[in-house]
């Protein structure tokens, strides 16, 4: 069992999500590495304020005191051998990349110029 | 031949009274006249028929033949295959070729089951229909205007039409029983650490399981006796002792406490032939020797917004990883950004990008306190009340769906009406405990749809779910029910076995 994170669980935020607005939405879309087209953006923001006012019956529940569930008490995990294994080959890796040239992953470019 | 459980089939080759390879070739051909289903996503007709063939070789040799020699099977396409296109059911991975077998492909080859293929599924297992798919949804075999369940729909569907015995499906709030009640087979979910996820694409990986879909309990006893077991890939796979669970079968209901929470079956959502259906199941236990204890279970109204926030904070982190760079596709864009928001916006469907969404939404840094560390904590509330509840019976029973198969794109604009249909699964899988769903009857029709029971035992404790579950079996002959068009009983009558 591990002590609750330093964040303590509030409802303020709860309470008064009831609806989204569109440039919530662009702002998760970047978040989270999406692109939203005009017509699925207006789609989620009424979709996406439904199920959110929907979690926020998670308000009604005093949680104070009440510790994190965690699926395997961390005693009773099992550790593995510290021996090293055999890697899986770099060109069987390589073969599942987009794009591989020379033995190496090609990326796109990743420093603006 | 494809009527005929694993058991039986693993027993014929054992004995020499039937081969391998015409088992398989009684299976390849069942497929082949299923194709409007939309069950399969890959195939691999050659190298089934090359296993089976060194089965029956190794027959002739004297070698001694595992649990499930010659039996045909299919893995949602979800478990990781080497060499063979592992997809989540999604455009992201289109093109590739696992670099190596996850365990459950090893363990499943080892014991002599002979894979036939990769099973549809919703996009990443996420969905409760199968229409979450790049291609085809998978058609209910009762009816092909209904879906069929999900997200295991693909392997449950193969199933129940006869296809194979017996298939592998991974349940993150459901997605093994529900598409198992929907079409009309057996679908368990173990408890969380007894079976593990290495090789198994992670969707919510506190809450993701693989587990057996198949046409008995007995058979799903014997599956997930070759799949459990402590796993070097998984350290939350622990060396729980197995237990006997094939033997667990037979120890029939007396005397068992059936535990029923008889306000959540006041929710006017219930499809009063499910509500039949689930007391005449009850009365079937009752008639075992079960006692029928009533309990309750204080927090389980918040056990859908629990696993909505659960679940998808764990798929925002762990689909982070597809960025079109590692594996998979990847769309061009002049910097790196642009071609990553390019490929994940083109490679993942519509509800995938939802959930991902809804998961940032209540991991961001002024929601995580009020959505995702508040769920973690209401996620222990509802455990211990299943704690509470097994003080007072051995197991639980519900309905397994609120619903039968409900016509396909019927949800499509209202994605919190799907959410709500597992209201009766989610629990299970957010106290990681073992469940199972059998078949509990039908629908009066047209069309006759199947309905499903569902077990909810301690954790660890897949004996009791099974001894419940088995004897319910043999006081019925719902399982024993074939959808139009296939081979097997059609009979809807209950009798007994």
């Amino acid at each position: 069992m591990c002590d609750p994170p330093a964040a303590s669980p509030g409802s303020a935020n709860v309470a008064t999500a009831m609806a989204l607005h569109a440039d919530e939405v662009d702002a998760l879309a970047r978040l989270a590495g999406l692109t939203l087209r005009e017509d699925e953006r207006a789609t989620l923001v009424h979709q996406l304020g439904d199920i959110v006012q929907y979690l926020a019956a998670l308000a009604s529940v005093d949680v104070e005191g009440i510790a994190p569930w965690q699926p395997v008490a961390p005693s009773r995990a099992p550790l593995r051998a510290d021996i090293a294994g055999a890697p899986l080959p770099a060109e069987e890796i390589l073969r599942g990349a987009p794009v591989v040239a020379d033995g190496l992953v090609i990326v796109p470019r990743f420093v603006e110029s | 031949m494809t009527s005929h459980d694993a058991r039986v089939l693993a027993a014929a080759v054992k004995d020499g009274s039937t081969t391998a390879s015409a088992i398989i070739d009684a299976h390849l051909t069942a497929i082949d006249a299923l194709p409007h289903l939309h069950a399969w996503i890959t195939r691999v007709d050659g190298a089934a028929r090359e296993h089976a063939s060194g089965l029956d070789a190794a027959r002739r040799r004297g070698e001694v033949l595992g649990p499930l020699a010659g039996v045909p099977m299919g893995l949602k396409d979800m478990f990781v295959t080497r060499g063979i296109a592992t997809t989540a059911g999604s455009r992201m991975l289109t093109g590739w070729l696992p670099p190596y077998d996850g365990e459950h492909a090893t363990r499943l080859r080892e014991a002599g089951a002979v894979l036939l293929g990769k099973l549809s599924l919703d996009e990443f297992g996420m969905g409760s229909s199968n229409e979450n798919v790049p291609g085809e949804a998978v058609r209910n075999p009762w009816a092909a205007d209904r879906t069929a369940g999900g997200s295991s729909g693909g392997p449950a569907a193969a199933v129940a039409a006869r296809m194979i015995p017996f298939a592998l499906g991974t349940d993150t709030g459901g997605s093994i029983r529900q598409p198992a009640a929907m079409c009309g087979v057996v679908g368990m979910k173990p408890s969380y650490g007894r079976v593990t996820r290495s090789g198994m694409i992670a969707f919510a990986s506190s809450l993701d399981h693989a587990g057996p879909i198949t046409r008995s309990v007995r058979d799903a006893a014997l599956v997930l006796g070759v799949l459990a077991g402590p796993s070097d890939g998984d350290a939350t796979c622990v060396a729980e002792a197995p237990g006997d669970f094939v033997g667990a079968c037979e120890r029939g209901a007396a005397g068992l406490r059936i535990g029923v929470h008889k306000s959540a079956l006041d929710d006017d959502a219930i499809d009063p032939e499910v509500r039949r259906a689930f007391t005449e199941a009850l009365a079937v236990l009752d008639g075992a020797g079960a006692v029928l204890v009533d309990i309750e279970l204080p927090h389980a109204a918040l056990a859908v917004a629990t696993y909505y926030v659960i679940c998808t904070a764990e798929a925002s982190s762990n689909l982070a990883r597809f960025d079109g760079i590692r594996y998979g596709m990847r769309e061009p864009g002049s910097t790196m950004t642009a071609s990553l928001e390019a490929t994940r916006t083109a490679g993942f469907g519509a509800e995938v990008r939802r959930r991902i969404l809804l998961g940032t939404y209540v991991l961001r840094e002024n929601g995580r306190g009020a959505y995702y560390d508040r769920a973690t904590r209401v996620r222990r509330l509802i455990a211990d009340d299943y704690d509470r509840a097994f003080a007072h019976c051995d197991v639980i029973a519900t309905p397994t769906a609120p619903q039968p198969a409900f016509v396909r794109r019927d949800r499509d604009a209202d994605p919190l009406a799907m959410y709500l249909g597992d209201v009766f699964t989610v629990g299970a899988n957010l106290a990681g405990l073992p469940a199972i769903s059998i078949p509990c009857g039908f629908t009066a029709g047209p069309p006759r749809l199947p309905i499903g029971l569902q077990i909810v035992g301690p954790h660890w404790r897949e004996d009791v779910v099974l001894a419940a579950a088995a004897a319910h079996e043999d006081a019925t002959a719902w399982h024993r029910a074939a959808p139009p068009g296939t081979v097997g009983e059609t009979s809807f009558g209950r009798g007994s076995s």
